[in-house]
């Protein structure tokens, strides 16, 4: 399914929960996954456990300490 | 872009510590005023562990208010072997619930995992509805849910409940679908307008959803009639309150760390005010003794020491014990073939003789749920090489193949050589049905001929299954990996 986090799009399979998709994205921009994994938030700004389920399209947000709002 | 992730992320940093939040305010309560106190939990997920806690909460908020009713939004079972592996798979909650005077249910898509013929008995059991006005079963399926519930309180107010579940892309709850014959399900969105006159059949009408937060905030849209909704599915914990077409969307995160509290004020047939907020679980004080004696047994079950299945010898190293898994894994429909890596086994030696289920959870502690992929031997040549040289050396164990990397003069892994298990080359392009973890599936890169599902059954579960249907267990010196240089 469809997902994005911090505004980049990449596919994920379903059932997939929300520390397998923040993994993903860290996969999926070519840096390290994390030992810890950084909190994640919904686009209204409230917290996501790490093992909630996702819905397809989901917009998914987390801290990036060197993020800058770009990917290559 | 970076601007807009910015203030999501603001916002979240600050109101995270500021959880109170008056998310609707009417007018000033007439004097026939009553105040009603809903709590709601969601996706508990088998977690006993609170329920002293909790209990306590409950019943301290009870000696203060008169009407106190308490929901569940589902999904309470599932994620914590004590209860998962309980004869009577999920009982221990269902009897905490009863003991806590649950109210109603939510159907979560987790209350399917133990079958339909268990997820019956545990509704038998429970003091409580279970509730979905989207699932649907057939006349000789003993195994129905109520679409809708209403509860009059003492001085006649009536409180209606209604219900739905999630659905995937398949249009399934998550589950495995062979829990889920014979039972059709319709979409939460569409099906919710037929029910718009509970609205004028109840005073307080709350929808206990299991839908996740933003499916419940789509709701609103084509169903704006609830005072509120409690709902699940996602683990949202809900750090900023508010409302969508009027109404309020609560849900209170997992595993019974928070719970929802709305506190609705109801006079001439409607709410005229509404306050909700999660609170904290774990800094209540107060603690239920029974509870505690409850989960103390359970904690102590003799069950996770129960033997399964017997070693025929050491099963030591990671080739052996790593190969055991991915037996276990490739034994579960429809895979062929299943990787494990390295990280994930996580004891050296499994000893000969007696195994049991404790033993299973030291070796494969993450909870890690089993993924199916198409992979063609491209891909999974792919998953290999990648593998190997992340962490530069072996650190994929399969089962339905052998495989030896081939690597460079500087052990950069450059080829795999990959034979089934009579010897034979796989057959280009065929897509095998493929099982890796939820770790390698997020974590690892590699090209893959489907976009991947999971089988909603943890490795774990899967180890167990096998073992007491093989018995006796033989994996030891199993080695099917292999490092050859050019």
């Amino acid at each position: 399914m469809k997902l994005f986090i911090n505004q980049i799009e990449f596919q994920i399979y379903r059932g997939a929960k929300v520390m397998d998709a923040v993994r993903a994205y860290y996969t999926t921009t070519r840096q390290d996954v994390p030992a810890i994994l950084p909190p994640a938030f919904d686009r209204y700004g409230n917290l996501l456990e790490p093992d909630g389920e996702l819905l397809p399209e989901q917009r998914v947000f987390i801290f990036e300490p060197q993020f800058d709002g770009r990917h290559d | 872009m970076a601007d807009m992730i910015k203030r999501i992320l603001l916002l979240a940093s600050v109101v995270i510590h500021s959880l109170t939040i008056s998310v609707w305010a009417g007018t000033p309560a007439p004097a026939d005023t009553t105040t009603l106190v809903l709590l709601s939990v969601n996706d508990m997920h088998a977690r006993i562990d609170q329920f002293p806690q909790f209990i306590s909460m409950v019943d301290s908020i009870r000696s203060h208010h008169k009407h106190v009713l308490l929901f569940s939004a589902g999904d309470m079972f599932t994620g914590n072997p004590v209860v998962d592996q309980y004869p009577d798979k999920g009982y221990p909650i269902i009897e905490l619930m009863n003991m806590a005077r649950f109210d109603a249910t939510a159907t979560g898509n987790h209350e399917f995992d133990y079958g339909q013929e268990t997820l019956l008995e545990r509704i038998k059991q429970a003091d409580f509805p279970f509730l979905s006005a989207n699932i649907h079963t057939t006349g000789d399926n003993p195994l129905k849910f109520k679409p809708y519930h209403i509860i009059t309180l003492e001085n006649g107010i009536k409180v209606g409940l209604i219900s739905f579940i999630q659905l995937n892309e398949a249009g399934l709850p998550d589950s495995h679908p062979s829990r889920l014959e014979g039972i059709t399900f319709t979409d939460a969105l569409s099906t919710a307008p037929a029910y718009t006159f509970l609205r004028d059949s109840c005073d307080v009408f709350v929808a206990l959803t299991h839908l996740g937060f933003e499916t419940d905030v789509k709701l609103t849209e084509v169903f704006p009639f609830p005072d509120i909704i409690l709902g699940g599915h996602t683990h949202t914990l809900v750090t900023n309150p508010r409302t969508f077409n009027n109404v309020p969307v609560m849900q209170a995160g997992s595993g019974l760390r928070h719970v929802t509290i709305a506190v609705l004020k109801v006079a001439n047939g409607k709410v005229t005010h509404l306050e909700a907020r999660n609170l904290d679980v774990r800094t209540h004080s107060g603690i239920n003794s029974q509870a505690l004696a409850l989960v103390e047994k359970y904690n102590d079950n003799p069950e996770l020491n129960q033997i399964i299945g017997t070693a025929a010898d050491d099963i030591a190293g990671s080739d052996a014990l790593g190969s055991l898994i991915t037996d276990a894994m490739a034994s579960v429909a429809p895979l062929e073939i299943a990787f494990q890596n390295k990280g994930g086994i996580r004891i050296d030696n499994l000893p000969k003789g007696d195994i049991t289920i404790k033993d299973v959870f030291r070796l494969d502690p993450f909870g890690n749920e089993l993924i199916h992929f198409m992979l063609s031997p491209d891909d999974i040549k792919s998953l290999i090489i990648n593998a190997y040289n992340r962490e530069k050396s072996i650190d994929l164990y399969p089962s339905g193949i052998t495989y030896t990397v081939i690597t460079n003069p500087e052990g950069i892994a450059i080829d795999v050589d990959i034979r089934m298990p009579d010897g034979s080359l796989p057959v280009p392009g065929k897509l095998y049905n493929t099982g890796v973890s939820s770790y390698v599936a997020s974590s690892y890169t590699f090209s893959r001929s489907s976009e991947g599902e999971s089988l909603y059954i943890i490795t774990a579960e899967s180890l167990i299954n096998f073992i007491r249907s093989q018995k006796l267990i033989g994996n030891s010196g199993t080695k099917r990996v292999f490092v050859r240089q050019q």
